[in-house]
């Protein structure tokens, strides 16, 4: 990951940001917010990550969402736009159709959210924002949530130093290449199980979740964080304030029914714009200046 | 530390109760609102719920209902064994109390009364004071039968007789008898036989006289013999369960109620009903959808013209009924006889608003 100026601000903000961010993507379904959240999440997701973010876009969330927009109208009949008629003797809508490529639109929005999210919100950060209120919670929270990549992590490990012996998955026949992932796998759970006790108990023995500790990294809220904070708040009571107005309205059944754009609705999908932006436009923002500062010395 | 930890326990418990607070206030709503709105409802589901209501607007009665409840109350501990097995119980009037039922489902629209009042002192004598509620029921149901008190007694340690595998049976087979038993409609004489024995799809066995289901596996479709059926899809009880319906769906709600007016269609031997249906749906661009249930070997209606089931409240949904009768198994499984009157009828309150709530007290589907 390079260097992103808003994974640098305070945690709070971050939190803020992708609480309301995430939040939004799952309640709203009207196109053009989806299209806004999903814009942003992809540019957010490539900024963070670079290549690895366009591989993982590409290579995964563009299956999903095609499959998830044409599963839906194999199951859902919904619709007064009949199109053609299934062999069963159901019909096909369009009404179905739609409403399959937004949540499936939806779904790989927040999905590349959260990889934003894993990105920015290390679990340091996670615990210096709630290690004090939910001690126990916390832990657990920022366990679970790095869960994979470290497991993941953790059978490369193991596969490499079985493979020195001439015991991997990719060694041998099928027999024995089944009995090594299995070896394998078990080395894993053993590690695993292991690994969660000895984090519980050094965390234990180190005092945490007692009165006057202190986290592990330590963040000042400066008047950068605080004017970013006020900015997220107006922003959120904008885009809050549309949906509850009903500019974010969008039925699709039994017709398809949205929210016209007018003036109003379009301040609110530019507050959401901006809301969602808000990263990649302080980075660009840093970048400006950091080039205008070179090219003045 | 310790003090703070006890005061953070009872706020979580303070929230948590809180929370089940403010999902028993917001959440349930349907079947408060549902009551006022129409008359006959009003009054079974009263019957249903309270038979000391009963017993106020007949006074020979009152008596009776008052004192198996106070039985109840003195009862203690033996009321409430006898409470447990109540939903047993409940179901019970369909199956158990059945033999008297034709005999006396005449003088029961209006012979209710003397009926379940003097079994109503029985049951009390009887000591079965808890499942007041119950034995109202049962005798009710069971009208002439003489050992009435035996009767609801041995209804209770044979459930699985009685119990129905529907999800919505329980519910619908008490209250459907307590429909009967107020007497509000008598649309068919016979019910169901009582035996309780069904078939390998789970149906109740078929009135005499009324077509058996026939499984449509087992038939070829002739297309050279045809023959007419009338035919006609309708949602008139949504009109009058307005304040229930979806909102999002009142653009396809046709104003009079009707989806596909009354007409004769053609159909081949063997066809069933929901073959008819499907057929004459494609044909007039109407929107359906079903869903094939293999527990009960017949396609489930969902919704014609995206009219879903539970549109109109948690109770509602499509029915059939044929020549007047609700068949008590699946539209696919209905072979349809030439000359036959097909009606589909959208219901808001399990086939009660219709008259078909036998039918849903068994498989509505």
């Amino acid at each position: 990951m390079k260097r992103d100026a808003f994974a640098s601000c305070h945690p709070i903000v971050n939190f803020v940001y992708f609480a309301s961010v995430l939040a939004f993507a799952m309640l709203y379904m009207h196109p053009v917010l989806l299209a806004v959240s999903f814009i942003s999440a992809a540019a957010y997701s490539v900024m963070l990550n670079g290549r690895r973010a366009v591989r993982f876009n590409l290579l995964y969330m563009l299956p999903l969402l095609i499959v998830m927009a044409l599963v839906n109208p194999a199951f859902n009949h919904a619709g007064v736009t009949i199109l053609f008629y299934l062999k069963s003797g159901n019909p096909v809508t369009q009404e179905s159709i739609v409403y399959g490529a937004a949540s499936a639109f939806m779904y790989v929005t927040v999905i590349v959210w959260f990889s934003c999210y894993n990105a920015v919100m290390t679990s340091d950060k996670f615990i210096y924002l709630f290690g004090r209120i939910m001690p126990a919670l916390s832990l657990i929270l920022s366990m679970v949530l790095r869960f994979v990549p470290r497991y993941r992590h953790q059978i490369g490990v193991i596969s490499a130093a079985q493979r020195s012996v001439g015991r991997d998955v990719s060694q041998g026949g099928l027999l024995r290449r089944a009995r090594n992932g299995l070896k394998i796998l078990s080395i894993m759970t053993t590690w695993a199980l292991e690994n969660a006790i000895e984090t519980a108990d050094s965390m234990k023995s180190r005092g945490y979740g007692l009165k006057g500790r202190t986290s592990f990294s330590l963040y000042r809220f400066d008047l950068r964080d605080r004017a970013l904070l006020a900015i997220l708040a107006v922003l959120i009571a904008i885009v809050a304030a549309g949906g509850a107005a009903g500019f974010s309205a969008a039925r699709y059944f039994p017709s398809i029914r949205l929210s016209p754009v007018t003036a109003f609705s379009a301040v609110m999908y530019a507050a959401y714009g901006v809301l969602c932006l808000l990263p990649v436009i302080i980075q660009a923002v840093e970048e400006i200046r950091w080039k205008f500062i070179v090219s003045r010395m | 530390m310790k003090q703070t930890a006890s005061v953070k326990k009872w706020l979580a418990a303070a929230a948590i109760v809180c929370v089940l607070a403010i999902a028993f206030f917001w959440g349930g709503n349907d079947y408060g609102s549902k009551s006022p709105s129409s008359g006959t409802t009003a009054s079974t589901s009263a019957s249903d719920e309270a038979p000391p209501d009963e017993g106020a607007n007949e006074p020979s009665q009152s008596s009776g209902a008052k004192q198996t409840d106070s039985g109840g109350e003195a009862g203690g501990e033996t009321g409430k064994q006898e409470a447990q097995p109540n939903p047993p119980v409940d179901l019970e009037p369909d199956g158990a109390a059945e033999p008297g039922y034709t005999a006396s489902a005449d003088s029961e629209s209006n012979g209710n009364q003397p009926d379940s009042a003097a079994p109503g002192t029985s049951s009390s004598g009887a000591g079965a004071g808890g499942s007041d509620r119950s034995g109202n029921k049962g005798e009710a149901a069971g009208g002439g039968g003489s050992s009435q008190a035996s009767g609801g007694k041995d209804g209770s340690p044979s459930p699985p007789a009685a119990v129905k595998p529907d999800k919505s049976g329980g519910q619908a087979a008490g209250q459907g008898t307590a429909a009967s038993e107020a007497g509000g409609k008598k649309e068919t004489a016979s019910k169901p036989k009582p035996t309780g024995k069904q078939d390998e799809y789970l149906t109740d066995p078929v009135p005499a006289g009324k077509p058996k289901p026939v499984e449509w596996q087992d038939v070829t479709v002739d297309k050279k013999k045809a023959y007419t059926a009338t035919l006609s899809v309708t949602c008139k009880s949504i009109l009058d369960h307005m304040n229930q319906f979806n909102e999002d769906k009142l653009e396809v709600l046709p104003k009079d109620g009707v989806i596909y007016p009354e007409q004769s269609v053609a159909f081949y031997e063997g066809e069933s009903v929901f073959d008819v249906l499907l057929r004459e749906m494609k044909k007039n661009r109407i929107h359906m959808e079903f869903e094939m249930t293999p527990i009960y070997n017949s396609n489930y209606i969902e919704g014609i013209n995206n009219i879903y089931e539970f549109d109109c409240g948690e109770l509602s949904g499509w029915m059939y009924e044929v020549n007047g009768w609700f068949p008590n198994y699946g539209s696919s499984r209905y072979k349809l006889k030439d000359g036959d009157v097909i009606e589909w009828v959208y219901t808001c309150d399990l086939g009660r608003d219709i008259g078909g709530d036998q039918a849903s007290a068994g498989d509505g589907k």
